[in-house]
């Protein structure tokens, strides 16, 4: 099955590797402001390497366009000079550019984050998040305002303040006028989201101060209230105690954001009801549109991409239709035999006090949903469900409202003689065994061996929280062989005129499914053409020889990788701008072949700057 | 004290310099030659006697009683041996020697002491006598070990035991010393299995070839030389106890109940020279009575230079001081303070007192015959103030009016304010910072760990959170907030230091105790046990994090499963193993209480609770708050309480620490009893009584400010923040911020505070006291010299302003001495600034020298 794909592939890679090193990515590093108001358009600057020439500035969707109006070194000429001087060669400019764009935001554009991508004969860059609010935005005043004398007042709730912090340990002051009782909400979204900025993550820090004064100092001022350094993306919620005048400080955790380029943030103020922060509409760090991401960057390496939602995570709904929904993820006659049939499932609340094992609540046969909340420090649930002699049960855990790592679920099976069968708490050695790292999973699969009555207790890892937010929703169910997740390991695809590409993608098999997986890939632009999947076992991580502290079947899904090849007729038209594609998996078992379901949309550039030049080396 | 205030050529000079920091090392004077008290005449104004009530059973009963005198000149001196004594009823008991009753027969009489013209009584009553000693091998054969120094740390008590005899220290475990002397056997640090042969130590059929009796009789060879002899009470003691078949003793038995406490009479006393005082100690016992046990004691003089000791507990001066008398009972001790004065103050005058912190410290000064120095200047109370309650200067608009005001309140209304202003927040902050270890390389990698931690603290501040709260949050500390972050470096499993190091930490923190000791043996000075200290350490053994995303999402919490290892590690690492038994051991506190089943996710909580609730917190803590004001503790240092090391103030610390436990643990309340008090307001110069005192706090040691405390005066009075202690590579905090709020201790670099002995967060040793670095660096440091005349600066603004050269002198005073010059400093400076060619750069020179005199870098 793989020699005709295999071949192909390593023919266009040798043809590659013959060619020309093609010009460098272009990368992006942070721009300003960060977002604008629907409607509205606005100039924006954007920083990054490798940006000459900067073809465009492109969005996903066509609600947001960008229009390259000046693009300029950020080298002082003449230190370039001197360099030219110094050397005897003149080397590639190496240094950063900024882009002076025109965004226009369509009325109708769907308000959150927005992503866009600089494309050049280079390629596809790295993203960035613009993000688009229905508030009026103002920027932040050119003069320093970073103490209570020079804020910069906001006059109206809600608006937008586009400010950045270019200085080390900077702090921007902003002036409110607010009554007693009001609430007012406060959320600040930094720059880094995709930027490439390494395993250091911002920490934005958001504080509220009132003029006080002290008995050393009249001019000193008074914090109120400080959110959690511990989050990443702050929202900060405050009931003012009074009529009068406020201050809001804007910084960053750790005060090293100085030391990128344009590093901005982008606050939005607006009033919340009397409830105090259950009341303010936070805007949640989601794409604006689902359509063409069904993917989000990972962090630590920005070009390879992860699912929005995996079903392994907390975050994910499992609602009525679940085990429909993975079925579907597979060959249907072989998952309904294997799941015993049952695709719908009754809920189950827990009843205080249940949290010693005589007082488990009896949910019957599975599938069912067991519902509760870890209502205060130390709450344990505690449920008793059946199941037949070697059933294949898949526990799944769902955190509605708080989510890990303040809500950290802890759930363990046992016995009729109380030993533990299965808990949620993975274990792996971490950097090649030099100590072990643990994770509390979302999903936990086993098998039974033996039938019977099983006892599941469930509460937070710690003794110390809990509450009405502690939410939890766990459904035991037995095991459906399916396709699971699919990432693709390159976030674009950058493919010249005559010549191919290849896309690698990682495929999850969920649940110990066997069958296969096609992978195809339509909506390609005319005179490229894709290549069918090429399946092969995912390589081992050094850390996976050492013995396995636990059964990582149990946590993880198998993996397979899966190569797509593309290649593009020499006929092919380049474009200016990314063409986005359509992936497509379909399962395959025995004979049999599943419904097709689509994975998600990747942009493909047809980049023709290649071929231009090898034409002008051979004249 | 005082400081260098004059100024005379320029100022920069270097030998100049040297000369003040150095003499900061001066050390203080101690263990002068005795001379003769003054002689006046005295009259004795009345007599105690101890005890009051005495009950006498058993066999042989008796008991030893002490008669104090309080003299006209308020001493108390010991008059027994002066004092004649009378039984009422000589059938019921008689008088033996001079100040011992043995109990005759059943019944109650009364005993009579009288001397010149004074006379009290005791009650005594004898029961249950019997003819036939009971044995008990803890209180007859643990007294005799004990009191002879058997078991002491020199000698079978010390680590390794002696000659592979072992005692356990001071008898503590009486069952472990029973099973070595029935058993025999030999004694190995390292396990607990021994293949050597084990000859018993006693011989139940022929008692007198008992190695127990030979050895110290030195009947067979003896390293530590002859204990008593074969005629004495004690060779027939521990004989007839072999005779009577070597019994450990019945509980059950009244004669052998067990000791509840020791107790020492008089606990505290000064002497003259050739001054002696006998002391009492009794035994509580299990069932209630008391027994007189002063013949069955070790008495050892902590410095026999001060007074020595003798067996029967008559205690000597030698030289002038104050030292402490150890009393080893079986598995007891205690200690007695005594001091030793030579010249009396004829008219010691009234000291008014505050509250009930002076009634302690001054009733020992009187005690002493050492005089308080007089209250501070307002100016030397309202500098001090400042900077123990909010660690910043006042500026000089507030020292004006706080020294013109005539409002007699004004220092209680001062410490009102400075307790609440935000500058007390972050100044206690810092300080719990400090103590807490808020710091990257401490808290695991980033930056908002330290955030976190820190701001966990200053919310804790903010809210007057009692601190039993504040400390049980952090020793039980679970989940990804404030105080967790502090066991996120340990809690990633593999760290070398293992959980013993944390445990200690705790109880060195909240408890003021060294336990380290205790992790290979049993404390050579203390009462702790190896297994105590074990016990404890498992607290911390299922201590373990669980990763998210990245080690910001890390999360702490305890699994009962325990703790992991790293690969190719033994199991063993990641449970905790005694060390001796090589068995693994359960979290067991240290009175034998096991974490019961519904505990095991949460053991930290029950540990922290156990902490929190025993004595030994309020009295840690109120010893530690109370140092921060006076430069010592009662007990010092703060985190070294034991047996060996005792109080300077014993009463005032119970007293300190029942008022803290009984108002919530509330630390603003205790800080201002202490800044109330008049102890604390005392000026820092010194009178002829109390010079070469150090320890009764009879006038405020002047102590150098904390280094973050001393660059924050500096800017303040240049009036140029520092910016350069900012890393700019590992983050960086707001332009302007104080040394003192710094958040990241190691990334926040400061060659000045490294110099001026910054504390080490990491738990390395700081430097202390004054520096050659230090010297150098005042003279071409970056901190004080670049600041002088800087553009915006302090002196600049004055400049421009058009001051006059007697307005810049006086307002840099109130700046950095909150004191106005004195005339004659005004004119020296006057004419220092006449002669100088340069005006501004004569004003820098001033400002250099106000910035590098010690009356600047103290706290007086």
């Amino acid at each position: 099955m793989r020699s005709i794909p295999a071949l192909l592939i390593f023919a266009f890679l040798s043809f590659q590797l013959e060619a020309a090193d093609p010009p460098a990515r272009p990368k992006l590093t942070s721009l300003y402001p960060l977002g604008g108001q629907a409607g509205h358009t606005l100039e924006v600057e954007l920083v990054g390497k490798f940006l000459d020439p900067l073809q465009v500035a492109w969005f996903y969707c066509d609600q947001v366009e960008a229009e390259v109006l000046k693009l300029e070194r950020t080298e002082e000429p003449k230190k370039a000079a001197a360099d030219q001087e110094k050397g005897s060669e003149t080397k590639p400019y190496q240094g950063k550019y900024r882009a002076l764009l025109k965004v226009r935001i369509a009325p109708d554009a769907e308000l959150g984050a927005h992503y866009f991508r600089a494309v050049t004969p280079g390629g596809i860059s790295n993203p960035l998040r613009f993000r688009v609010t229905s508030e009026p935005n103002v920027r932040e005043i050119g003069a320093k305002h970073n103490e209570l004398d020079t804020a910069q007042p906001i006059d109206s709730f809600p608006s937008v303040v586009q400010g950045s912090l270019p200085e080390l340990g900077e702090v921007d002051f902003y002036r409110l006028q607010a009554t007693q009782d009001q609430v007012l909400c406060f959320q600040v979204d930094f720059f880094s989201s995709t930027a490439p900025l390494g395993l250091w993550t911002m920490r934005p820090k958001l504080s509220i101060h009132e003029r006080g004064g002290s008995w050393f100092d009249p001019n000193r001022d008074h914090r109120l209230v400080i959110n959690d350094p511990m989050q990443h993306r702050p929202a900060l919620a405050y009931k003012f105690p009074r009529d009068g005048e406020f201050f809001l400080a804007v910084a960053e955790v750790s005060g090293k954001v100085g030391m990128f380029e344009n590093p901005g943030y982008q606050l939005r103020v607006f009033p919340g009801g009397t409830s105090g922060e259950a009341s303010c509409a936070f805007v949640p760090d989601e794409p604006a549109h689902d359509g063409p991401l069904k993917w989000t960057w990972a962090g630590e390496a920005p070009q390879s991409l992860v699912p929005m939602v995996s079903e392994r995570d907390f975050a994910r709904k499992i609602e009525a239709d679940w085990i429909e929904s993975l079925q579907a993820r597979s060959v249907l006659e072989e998952s309904a035999e294997e799941s015993g049939g049952g695709v719908s499932f009754d809920s189950f609340s827990e009843q205080e006090p249940n949290d010693q094992l005589g007082q488990a609540l009896e949910v019957g046969a599975i599938p069912a949903a067991l519902e509760g909340t870890i209502g205060g420090p130390g709450d344990i649930d505690t449920f008793k469900f059946k199941v037949g002699d070697g059933a294949l049960v898949a526990f799944e855990i769902e955190t509605p409202i708080t989510k890990p790592s303040f809500f950290v679920p802890w759930m363990k099976v046992m016995d009729a003689d109380g030993e533990e069968v299965v808990e949620n708490l993975n274990k792996i050695w971490g950097r090649s065994g030099n100590f072990v790292v643990k994770y509390l999973e979302a999903k936990t699969t086993c098998s039974f061996e033996k039938g019977g009555e099983y006892t599941l207790q469930i509460r937070d890892i710690t003794s110390r929280k809990g509450g009405s937010d502690f939410r939890y929703r766990l459904l035991v169910r037995n095991q459906v062989p399916h396709v699971g997740a699919i990432r693709p390991e390159e976030d674009h695809i950058r493919i010249t005129p005559g010549q191919a590409s290849t896309l690698e993608l990682s495929v999850d098999l969920e649940e110990g499914f066997q069958g296969d997986v096609l992978l195809s890939v339509e909506n390609l632009p005319p005179g490229v053409k894709a290549f069918p999947v090429v399946a092969s076992p995912k390589p081992s991580r050094a850390t996976e020889d050492l013995p396995p502290l636990r059964d990582q079947k149990r946590y993880r899904p198998a993996s397979q990788k899966a190569l797509i090849a593309l290649m593009a007729h020499s006929s092919a038209l380049p474009s200016r701008s990314p063409w986005l594609i359509d992936l497509t998996a379909r399962p395959i078992k025995g004979g049999k072949m599943g419904e097709a379901f689509p994975i998600g949309t990747l942009p493909l550039l047809v980049d023709g700057s290649e071929k231009k030049r090898q034409l002008a080396a051979n004249r | 004290m005082k400081f260098a205030s004059g100024f005379g050529g320029s100022p920069r000079v270097m030998l100049f310099m040297l000369a003040v920091v150095l003499s900061l090392s001066a050390a203080s004077p101690q263990g002068e030659p005795l001379r003769p008290a003054s002689s006046h005449a005295l009259t004795l104004v009345s007599i105690e006697m101890f005890p009051d009530e005495v009950d006498l059973r058993g066999a042989d009963p008796s008991q030893r009683f002490v008669v104090l005198g309080t003299f006209s000149d308020g001493l108390q001196r010991d008059v027994t041996s002066r004092s004649s004594f009378d039984v009422a009823d000589d059938e019921v008991a008689k008088i033996e020697g001079s100040s011992r009753i043995v109990g005759v027969s059943q019944g109650e009489t009364r005993v009579r002491v009288e001397i010149e013209g004074h006379s009290t009584e005791a009650a005594i009553r004898v029961q249950d006598l019997v003819q036939e000693k009971t044995y008990s091998f803890t209180r007859d054969v643990g007294s005799i070990l004990t009191k002879h120094g058997c078991n002491s740390s020199d000698c079978h008590g010390s680590v390794k035991g002696q000659g592979g005899f072992k005692l356990s220290q001071n008898s503590l475990y009486p069952e472990d010393d029973y099973k070595w002397i029935l058993e025999g056997g030999t004694f190995h640090v390292l396990t607990d299995k021994s293949d050597d042969p084990k000859v018993p130590r006693i011989d139940l059929k022929e008692p007198e070839k008992s190695l127990l009796l030979l050895k110290p009789t030195m009947a067979v060879a003896h390293g530590g030389g002859p204990k008593f002899s074969l005629d004495s009470p004690d060779y027939r003691t521990i004989r007839g106890w072999i005779q009577a078949g070597a019994p450990f003793g019945e509980a059950t038995d009244s004669s052998a109940a067990g000791v509840d406490g020791v107790e020492v009479f008089p606990s505290k006393f000064v002497l003259e020279p050739g001054g002696t005082q006998q002391l009492v100690v009794m035994a509580h016992l299990s069932d209630g009575r008391s027994e007189d046990i002063s013949d069955q004691v070790l008495y050892s003089s902590i410095n026999p230079s001060i007074v020595s000791v003798g067996g029967d507990g008559t205690v000597k001066a030698v030289g002038k001081g104050e030292t402490a008398i150890m009393i080893r009972a079986a598995g007891h001790a205690v200690s007695a303070l005594a001091g030793v004065i030579t010249d009396l103050v004829p008219n010691y005058p009234s000291v008014p007192e505050k509250n009930y912190v002076d009634e302690y410290v001054f009733g020992k000064l009187r005690r002493f015959n050492i005089v308080p120095s007089d209250l501070s200047s307002d100016a030397e109370f309202l500098r001090r103030v400042c900077l123990d309650l909010a660690g910043t200067l006042p500026p000089p608009n507030r020292v004006r009016e706080f020294l013109a005001s005539q409002d007699p309140q004004k220092r209680d209304k001062l410490i009102e304010t400075l307790l609440d202003s935000p500058e007390y927040v972050d100044y206690w902050t810092y300080r719990f910072s400090q103590l807490f270890r808020v710091g990257r390389l401490v808290n695991g990698g980033t930056t908002e760990f330290n955030a976190a931690y820190w701001e966990w603290i200053r919310d804790s501040v903010i809210d007057g959170k009692p601190y039993n709260q504040m400390a049980r949050e952090r020793i039980s500390a679970q989940g990804w907030d404030g105080p967790s972050r502090h066991f996120s470096r340990f809690a990633t499993e593999n760290d070398p230091t293992g959980p013993q190091q944390v445990m200690g930490e705790q109880i060195r923190l909240f408890m003021g105790r060294r336990l380290d000791c205790a992790q290979c043996h049993n404390h050579p000075f203390d009462s702790w046990s190896q297994d105590q200290f074990w016990g404890l350490t498992a607290f911390f053994g299922s201590l373990v994090q669980v990763g998210w995303s990245d080690e910001s999402d890390m999360v702490i919490f305890d699994n009962p499963a325990g703790r992991d290892y790293a690969w190719g590690q033994s199991e063993d690492i990641a449970k905790v193993i005694h060390p001796r038994t090589k068995k693994e051991v359960k979290a067991t506190l240290p009175d034998g209480t096991t974490l019961p089943p519904e505990r095991q996710f949460d053991p930290r909580m029950a540990l922290a609770e156990w902490i929190t609730g025993h004595p030994h917190f309020a009295e840690a803590t109120v010893n530690r708050i109370w140092s921060y004001f006076f430069g010592r503790g009662i007990v010092d240092p703060v985190d070294d309480f034991r047996s060996t090391n005792p109080p300077s103030h014993p009463d005032l610390l119970a007293a300190l620490a029942d008022d803290f436990r009984s108002q919530g643990h509330d630390l603003k309340r205790l800080i201002r009893t202490i800044v109330r008090s008049r102890a604390y307001q005392l000026t820092s110069v010194p009178n002829e009584t109390n010079r070469h005192d150090i320890t009764n706090y009879s006038h405020f040691q002047p102590r150098p400010m904390d280094a973050e405390l001393f660059l924050d005066a500096i800017s303040f009075v240049t009036g140029v923040t520092d910016e350069k202690y900012l890393d700019t590579t590992r983050g960086h905090e707001p332009v302007g911020t104080r040394a003192m709020n710094l958040k990241n201790w190691s990334i926040d670099h400061s060659m000045f505070m490294e110099v001026h002995g910054r504390y080490d967060r990491a738990g390395k040793p700081s430097r202390t006291g004054p520096t050659l670095l230090q010297a150098l660096h005042s003279f071409s440091g970056r901190t004080y010299n670049e600041k002088l005349g800087r553009e915006g600066g302090r002196l600049d603004q004055m400049l421009r302003s058009g001051r006059s050269d007697r307005e810049i002198v006086e307002e840099l005073y109130l700046l950095a001495y909150s004191r106005f010059p004195s005339q004659d400093e005004f004119d020296r400076l006057e004419r220092l600034l006449e002669e100088s060619p340069s005006r501004k750069t004569t004003l820098e020179d001033l400002t250099w020298a106000v910035i590098s005199s010690r009356e600047f870098a103290y706290n007086h």
